[in-house]
């Protein structure tokens, strides 16, 4: 316990207080594949915007509606899609050609195993 | 009297140009100098040798360290100078820490407005100050034009139509642009079917119909890209106005860390686990089959599985790969160009606009480049910086630092006599010259995107894998470098 406390208290000693404070944020979860969309996106319902919309809600979802609090470009909001795992493997393939002229700066996902598990991620996280 | 950077930081310094042949003979020496260095032991370290050594603390190589540590993997970050941020430098002695380096935020910065908020670093709108002269006025062949009589002005070389009425720092802009963009993805400059369009602006424009007179106005003259329509491609040009389009995202005002913007990188890099190895100038990089090392200008060694080489192509040209990069490769990080940037910081004693009755703000074809006052900004006494790009920077490096700064003020008063007496230098930074960036961001000239070298600067070499702003596939400046960061880091989850 004493041995303990020291260990803890050498470390906090150490380690700047900024770095702690990530350190406590623990890492988000998901594939990845998510790692690059997290800077951009938050995954859960109810959670803020970033440069990108949250994508609470997303399956069933009209392309460009979900938040109101949130601007789209024109050419996300008249691109007519609906997102489902389809067109989130399209989308996420290469979102400059399934959409020209959006705004999402993404080069787009190769491989066809990734995009599919985090599509799957996505659907559970997203409910 | 005028303050001059550290050696470790910009500066124009004789020093700083011996630091640099240093380097260069160092590399020369390499093979024994690497050889003596790996008969010593690498330095006594308490912990277990790294995974991955990253080369560099600015944006990209601390923005990849902590995507790295966070998927458990130990890393090492050596950083030539005694401060982190590279490119991205506040002044921190000047009241209100202006920029030196990186200074606009665009609110499509995603992942560096994501660290900054991580890590609680206040931001704020980097308006510009509104100046009751009117805007941004025009100095040129000794004349000065308000901006809003340019149109009426005999030195205006543009014919009557929609470009005269544009001051000459946009219209290089507004003359590229076309409708629709030629480019309309932010990837699509890379793409082989733009390939033929890499040619140079002043080929582009001249087919136009544009006078050597006109490139020069638009191009040579306080460039923001390259030096003059000639060594610039018109499709990294197209590129940048796509990446703005981007970039601008909501429409939302540009940002400024409050306290500087290196506040983001300082706060990075103390999230960090390991903690950054500062003065450690690499001049060598030797892979086996096991592991990679890092050799320091003083020959210490520092040994990994993997490296990531973050420095810029300007230094990375500096240091000795052992085996040597694959041809295309190191053809890019040696041919590459960087944008030439002098700035002198000047503390303003009495506002001399309100007795000119100029703008404050003011594009020149002299040695003072662009003046800019940032006072406003600062919230403490105003700031006038000196803005000198381009082969008017060139001029200025040739120079003993001081005679440089006094060309610039000399150009500020013969245009303005009535800054006479009341501009005291603070601080002038040179990026050209600066042993550790030997430029500000990359101009890709004109047939280099052809020729492949983006796709070579990217490419991972066996245990060695590259980051940093020259290298990144969609944004450019500071958010180009954190993109990079985080493509590498992947690259090397994927690897290890
Ligand atoms: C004057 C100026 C204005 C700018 N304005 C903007 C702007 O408004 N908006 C924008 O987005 N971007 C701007 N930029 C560009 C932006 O700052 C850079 O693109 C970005 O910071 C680069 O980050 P990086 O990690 O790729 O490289 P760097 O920041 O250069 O990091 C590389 C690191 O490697 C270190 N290093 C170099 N050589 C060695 C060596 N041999 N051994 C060890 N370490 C070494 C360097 O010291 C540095 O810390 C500007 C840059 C400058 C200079
Ligand atoms: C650099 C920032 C950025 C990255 C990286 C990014 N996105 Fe986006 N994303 C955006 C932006 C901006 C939009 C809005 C696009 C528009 O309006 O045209 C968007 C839109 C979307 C949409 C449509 C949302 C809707 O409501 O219609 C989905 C789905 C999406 N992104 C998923 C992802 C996933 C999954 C990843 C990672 C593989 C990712 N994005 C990576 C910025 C990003």
């Amino acid at each position: 316990m004493n041995r303990l406390r020291l260990a803890l208290a050498a470390v906090l000693a150490a380690s700047p207080v900024s770095a702690l404070l990530a350190q406590s944020q623990a890492p988000q979860p998901g594939p990845r594949a998510w790692l690059q969309c997290r800077a951009c996106h938050t995954a859960k319902t109810g959670e803020a915007n970033k440069v990108g919309p949250n994508l609470g809600k997303l399956f069933g979802a009209k392309a460009g509606t979900l938040r109101a609090n949130y601007t789209y470009s024109p050419a996300l909001k008249a691109s007519g899609i609906v997102w489902n795992d389809k067109t989130l493997d399209a989308w996420l393939a290469n979102p400059a050609l399934t959409v020209p002229g959006t705004r999402m700066a993404y080069p787009g996902l190769a491989n066809p195993a990734e995009r599919k598990a985090l599509i799957a991620w996505l659907r559970k996280e997203t409910r | 009297m005028m303050k001059s950077s550290r050696h470790d930081d910009a500066t124009t310094s004789a020093l700083t140009r011996r630091t640099l042949v240093k380097a260069g003979l160092a590399a020369a020496l390499m093979p024994g100098l690497a050889k003596a260095a790996t008969t010593r032991k690498a330095p006594a370290s308490p912990s277990a040798p790294a995974d991955v050594l990253v080369l560099g603390a600015g944006l990209s190589g601390l923005n990849a360290g902590l995507l790295l540590e966070e998927q458990g993997f130990r890393v090492t970050v050596l950083e030539g100078r005694s401060r982190v941020g590279g490119r991205v430098y506040s002044l921190t002695d000047i009241p209100g820490q202006p920029d030196a380096g990186g200074a606009v935020i665009a609110p499509g910065y995603a992942r560096l407005l994501d660290r900054a908020g991580q890590f609680g670093v206040p931001l704020r709108p980097l308006a510009s100050p509104v100046d009751k002269n009117g805007p941004m006025a025009i100095h040129v062949s000794g004349q000065t034009i308000p901006a809003a009589q340019w149109a009426g002005s005999p030195l205006n070389p543009f014919p009557q139509g929609p470009l005269r009425a544009v001051p000459p720092y946009a219209v290089g802009m507004a003359a590229l642009r076309t409708s629709p963009p030629v480019l309309q993805s932010v990837g699509d400059w890379r793409e082989p079917a733009f390939a033929d369009r890499d040619i140079s602006i002043a080929d582009y424009l001249t087919a136009k119909g544009w006078t050597p007179e006109q490139l020069r106005l638009a191009f040579a003259v306080n460039p923001g890209y390259g030096n003059s329509a000639t060594d610039l491609s018109v499709l990294m040009m197209w590129h940048l106005q796509e990446n703005m389009r981007i970039m601008a995202a909501d429409g939302s005002p540009v940002v400024q860390a409050v306290g500087g913007n290196a506040r983001i990188p300082q706060a990075m890099a103390a999230a960090l686990k390991t903690e950054v190895r500062f003065n450690q100038q690499v001049v060598g990089v030797r892979s086996d089959a096991a592991g990679v090392e890092a050799v320091t200008a003083e020959g210490q060694v520092h040994r990994a599985r993997w490296l990531l080489c973050t420095l810029p192509a300007s230094t990375a040209r500096l240091v000795r790969f052992d085996p040597a990069l694959p041809l295309l490769q190191q053809t890019a990080i040696d041919e590459i160009t960087y944008n030439r940037t002098f700035q002198v910081f000047f503390e303003v004693a009495e506002p001399f606009w309100e007795t000119d009755g100029l703008p404050a703000s003011m594009w020149t074809d002299t040695s003072a480049g662009r003046l800019m006052p940032l006072g406003a900004l600062a919230g403490g006494p105003a700031l006038l910086l000196a803005y000198v790009n381009g082969f008017a920077a060139d001029l200025l490096s040739r120079m003993p630092p001081e005679q440089a700064v006094a060309r610039v003020q000399e150009s500020i008063t013969r245009i303005r006599p009535a800054a006479a007496g009341k501009l005291r230098v603070l601080h002038h930074v040179n990026w050209q010259d600066d042993p550790f960036a030997g430029g500000a961001y990359t101009c890709w000239r004109p047939g280099q995107i052809r020729a492949g070298f983006a796709s070579a600067f990217d490419a991972p070499v066996g245990r060695i894998v590259f980051a940093g702003e020259h290298t990144a596939r969609l944004a450019r400046g500071m958010e180009g470098a954190m993109e990079s960061g985080e493509r590498a880091a992947l690259q090397l989850m994927e690897l290890i």
